[in-house]
Parts: structure tokens; sequence; C-alpha cells
């Protein structure tokens, strides 16, 4: 399916500037012809949403709890560092 | 290790200076607090910056012992978490170059930014893995192909998309503790996001009735 809203000409300056949009690191003007842009263009704006998530899946899939034996690790490598009185 | 704070002692991040002082001064054993306040998240770091969990370990053991050795040259000029961030990157580092075969690899930014254009050009819904509730996207099966996703890129971008998007360390943060400018820790984040939502479109193309 084609989307007929989406112009090469006008879409091209997005591709280079979303990431920068999303962590809210663009100008106030520059956010604003983004926003307007994306009311307009469903394939920038689907292209915005997977970038989106594409970030939220890293944060949430990154987190690893320490094993325990590790932990055990970590304690005598600080008992080597600072002995017990 | 015990994740209950220590009565007494300063809980919050930025209050990590005062106990640096403290440990300066003579009260070594609170090296104890900081080393399990922060050792979570350097394990997570490497984690993602090592495939082998034996080797994110020795990163984790490695800069917690360079954190206590060079303690005393700590200057307050960042905050205590940026200053072990920028050992345990170099700890990486040093553990990369020893290890590496070929030289790093570029990402074709071109491609990946003309990818997204073409497929802008093709696209008009948004794809229900972008739309369904993370919650119920989740599975063991994702985590482990972004895990994966996130070994795959090379080592300068990955330790960009690490620090910045899952460490949440600021632009200028990331650029101080890497030694790049700014416009570099755009880019290459940039690059990497873009990199990895090829690889996740790929897998919910052909992985799950995402797409």
């Amino acid at each position: 399916m084609e989307c007929r809203d989406h112009d090469p000409r006008r879409c091209r300056g997005l591709a280079s500037r979303i990431s920068a949009y999303l962590d809210g690191e663009l100008d106030a003007a520059g956010r604003r012809e983004i926003e307007a842009h994306l009311e307009e263009c469903l394939g920038c704006a689907c292209c915005v949403e997977t970038l989106r998530r594409t970030i939220e899946l890293c944060r949430r899939a990154a987190a690893q709890p320490v094993p325990e034996e590790f932990s055990r690790r970590i304690g005598r490598l600080l008992e080597r560092l600072v002995p017990p009185p | 290790m015990k994740n209950d704070p220590t009565p007494g002692l300063p809980a919050a991040a930025d209050e990590d200076g005062l106990l640096v002082r403290r440990i300066v001064a003579g009260e070594r054993e609170l090296f104890g607090v900081l080393a399990e306040r922060y050792a979570p998240r350097l394990y997570t770091f490497g984690r993602r910056m090592c495939r082998n969990e034996a080797d994110a370990e020795d990163l984790v053991q490695e800069t917690l012992l360079n954190a206590f050795r060079h303690l005393p040259e700590f200057r307050f000029e960042s905050r205590f978490k940026n200053w072990l961030f920028r050992i345990a990157v170099n700890v990486c580092r040093k553990r990369h170059r020893r290890a590496r075969h070929a030289p790093e690899e570029e990402l074709p930014l071109e491609d990946l930014e003309g990818r997204l254009q073409e497929e802008a050009a093709r696209t008009a819904a948004v794809p229900l893995w972008a739309r369904l509730p993370l919650e119920r996207l989740l599975s063991e099966e994702l985590v482990a192909q972004v895990r994966e996703a996130i070994w795959s890129l090379p080592e300068k971008y990955r330790v960009v998309l690490v620090l910045r998007d899952i460490e949440e360390f600021s632009t200028e943060e990331t650029a101080r503790l890497l030694r790049i400018t700014p416009a570099n820790v755009k880019v290459r984040l940039h690059r990497a996001r873009l990199f990895l939502r090829e690889r996740l479109k790929g897998y919910f193309r052909h992985g799950m009735q995402g797409s």
C-alpha cells in the first residue's frame, strides 16, 4: 500500500532528525516543523513510531539482574580491598 | 550483596560525593556502599557491551578495583557515576582492543536513512509492534532478540547506544565520557537506533505476526 501524503522532497529532511526530535533536542521551530509534517504524512509518522518503540524496547530489554554468585564474588573482592577489622 | 540503604549514609546518587570524601578521609569500608549502589548498573553495562558473561563480570570487577585505587584522584568535577562509567568505558575499550581482529565497521547512514525513506513511501499504517502496549509485546524471545541486535552493533555505536538509551546519560555527558563531540554522539546514536529498528522490523516480519 502506498502512502499518498508522502512526498520524498518534503520528507527528505526528516530521516536525519527523527532521533533529535524524539530526544527533545530540536529547537521549538524545528519541533513544530516536524510535528506539522507528521500530521500530514502517515509514512513518516509510522517511521517515527517504530523508532520510538525501538528505543523503548532497547531500554526494557537491557537491564539484567546481578547473578547471586557474582554478587558473592564482588563481596569477596571488597573484603580483599578493605579487610574487616 | 545487600540492597537496603545503610542507616546514616547518604542514599541519593548525587550525594555520592559525600561518601567519596569520607572514604578518602579514611573510612575505606564505605567503598562497599558505593560498590553495592553501582554494581547492578555496571553489570547491565557490561552485559550489553560484552557478549560473554564472564567478560562482563570481569569488566565490573576491574572497574570497581580501578575506582577504589584511583578514588583519591576524583576531583568532584563531575558526578561520581560519570567518573565511574568513564573507568568502565576505558576498561571496556582496553579489553576490546586486546580482542580485536578486524577494524571497526561503519554503519552506512545513507543506506539506513534511504531505507527509512523508502519505507515511509510504502507505509500507510503504524505496524502492530509499534502500537501494542509494551507489556503485551515483551517476551523472553523478544528480549533475547533485542540483546542480540545490540551485540551485533559495532563497538563505537554500541557504547553510545548503551550510555544514552540504557544508562540515560545526556548527549553532553556521553560526549565527555567518550571524549568525542556531542554531534558525533548524536550521529552514532541515530545510526545505532536505525540499525536496531531494521533488525526488529525483520524479526517482527519473519518471527511474529506483528508487522
